[in-house]
């Protein structure tokens, strides 16, 4: 696993268990078990700069208007264990 | 934007802007003096004439081609006429007004030579479809010497892994001012994005016992869920895409071309009509690729920002939407091509195994915003990462004895 890899596998498992006392234990033990690789993954992307680019969805002057919204309420979810919606992406650049 | 697909249909209604002018190829002009030698004062942005400085600018180039006007009366596709599919040749024969010679350029990186029989300096300025010429360009105005202050600041924050190879050879000084290629679109669209999200109901905690038989706290959630869609007008507003292939290659194992996209945005608002004499001591980069071509990966960003632009109307799904589907519906679009300007340090770095890997620091010529890719010192990184790695691991064993 390169370091870059490691980095990024740290930041998905730090996201699923961070939310309780005992998952925050396993993130600190488990990023102090990856300190390596995570240090090497952090220095690489340092001076290669590998993971930069042009954030052209924040970037470029954009308007929006005459927004509609239609929000239907389907149901609900009970005993949920994570904070977050599973799978949502709102954040991500190349949702569908 | 590496995403490059099959060129898709042009839309109907398709009307081209004339932005070629008047000039024809050879030799251009002080209109005071007659000189041909003029560069650009980048302190003020503005053309000056070597001899009698002379000092001049030319016309904002979107303003003196009807080319910003509002987004949201766009339809069809308008494009100016310096983003003409490239079908010529990059190398063009220019003959010598003054003595009569034939001068080849070589467009792929100048659109200047100079006479080799009068010594006069003949310049590229007719539009023919090889890509040489844009419709417009944006003149620099981060000096050299700035230049040079932003690479080194950069590279000296990034010594100690850097490869000691790269170390001895860097000379900030060889910064090089590039006029590279782009696409200026403008989008007049409306979007439609659909998917789910959830609104918490409540918080609570509920005690578990785990294999052990030990009982333990644990924080559940209850949420509604909920269809969503969102549907709106979006007008997006010089949307800059690299528009040669070399660039738009984004292999970081090869180049390090992501460098040079992260320092846009340019402020391409104040292009200016383009004159061959703003790019004199400057290189410049001949654009390749055509509209259709672009015209993908240019809708696949507007579906981004649209994207990001509703999440400003989702604040109520406080655990978050999931988008399933994003229809774009383009119903005008206005393309310009440009020239922006970019101080490139590069290095190539030949690696062990014989491969090579091209490094960049780039400043944008406008803002001064400085990205870049050093060489590491691999084994000096990996010791240190060794050294980390033993002292990570000794206290992640303290801490597995004390819990």
């Amino acid at each position: 696993m390169t370091g870059v890899q490691a980095l990024a596998a740290a930041a998905d498992v730090t996201a699923s268990l961070g939310s309780s006392d005992e998952g925050s234990g396993k993130v600190m033990l488990l990023l102090l078990l990856l300190a390596g690789p995570l240090y090497a993954g952090w220095v690489h992307l340092r001076y290669r700069n590998t993971d930069k680019r042009h954030h052209h969805e924040s970037e470029t002057r954009s308007d929006m208007l005459d927004v509609q919204a239609q929000d239907v309420r389907t149901g609900a979810r009970t005993g949920l264990r994570s904070s977050r919606m599973q799978g949502a992406n709102s954040r991500k650049v190349r949702a569908p | 934007m590496s995403d490059l697909q099959a060129p898709r249909p042009v839309p109907d209604g398709e009307r081209v802007v004339r932005t070629g002018g008047d000039g024809t190829d050879g030799i251009v002009r002080c209109e005071r003096c007659g000189a041909s030698e003029a560069t650009l004062n980048v302190a003020t942005g503005m053309l000056r004439c070597n001899f009698c400085r002379f000092e001049w600018s030319t016309q904002n180039a979107l303003q003196a081609f009807d080319l910003d006007g509002a987004i949201g009366d766009l339809s069809g596709v308008v494009v100016g006429s310096g983003t003409a599919d490239v079908t010529a040749d990059p190398a063009v024969t220019l003959r010598c007004t003054a003595c009569g010679a034939d001068v080849v350029v070589d467009t792929t990186a100048a659109v200047h030579a100079r006479c080799h029989w009068c010594r006069n300096t003949l310049s590229l300025t007719e539009q023919v479809p090889n890509g040489a010429v844009p419709d417009m360009l944006l003149p620099f105005s981060v000096s050299k010497d700035e230049a040079v202050k932003h690479v080194a600041e950069f590279v000296r924050k990034r010594t100690f892994y850097a490869h000691p190879r790269f170390r001895a050879e860097f000379q900030p000084e060889n910064v090089m001012g590039v006029y590279l290629p782009y696409m200026v679109v403008d989008v007049n669209a409306h979007a439609t994005v659909t998917g789910e999200g959830e609104h918490q109901t409540r918080s609570y905690t509920v005690q578990v016992r785990d294999s052990e038989g030990k009982t333990r706290s644990e924080r559940r959630y209850d949420a509604d869920v909920y269809d969503v869609r969102r549907s709106f007008d979006l007008h997006v507003d010089d949307l800059t895409v690299e528009s040669s292939a070399q660039r738009l290659d984004r292999d970081t194992a090869r180049t390090s071309n992501n460098v040079i996209n992260t320092i846009l945005p340019f402020d391409v608002e104040n292009g200016v009509l383009y004159d061959p004499r703003y790019l004199q001591g400057f290189t410049s980069e001949r654009r390749d690729v055509d509209v259709g071509v672009l015209r993908p990966a240019v809708l696949g960003q507007v579906s981004d920002i649209a994207r990001w632009r509703v999440d400003e109307t989702i604040a109520f799904y406080d655990r978050g939407v999931r988008w399933d589907t994003t229809d774009v519906d383009v119903r005008g679009e206005r393309w310009v091509s440009a020239y922006l300007p970019v101080w490139l340090y590069s290095y190539l770095q030949t690696k062990r195994d014989g491969s090579t890997l091209l490094h960049y620091v780039a400043v944008n010529g406008r803002t001064g915003e400085t990205m870049g890719s050093v060489p590491l010192n691999v084994p000096r990184l990996a010791l240190v990462a060794s050294v980390v790695e033993v002292f990570g691991a000794a206290a992640a064993a303290v801490l597995w004895v004390l819990t």
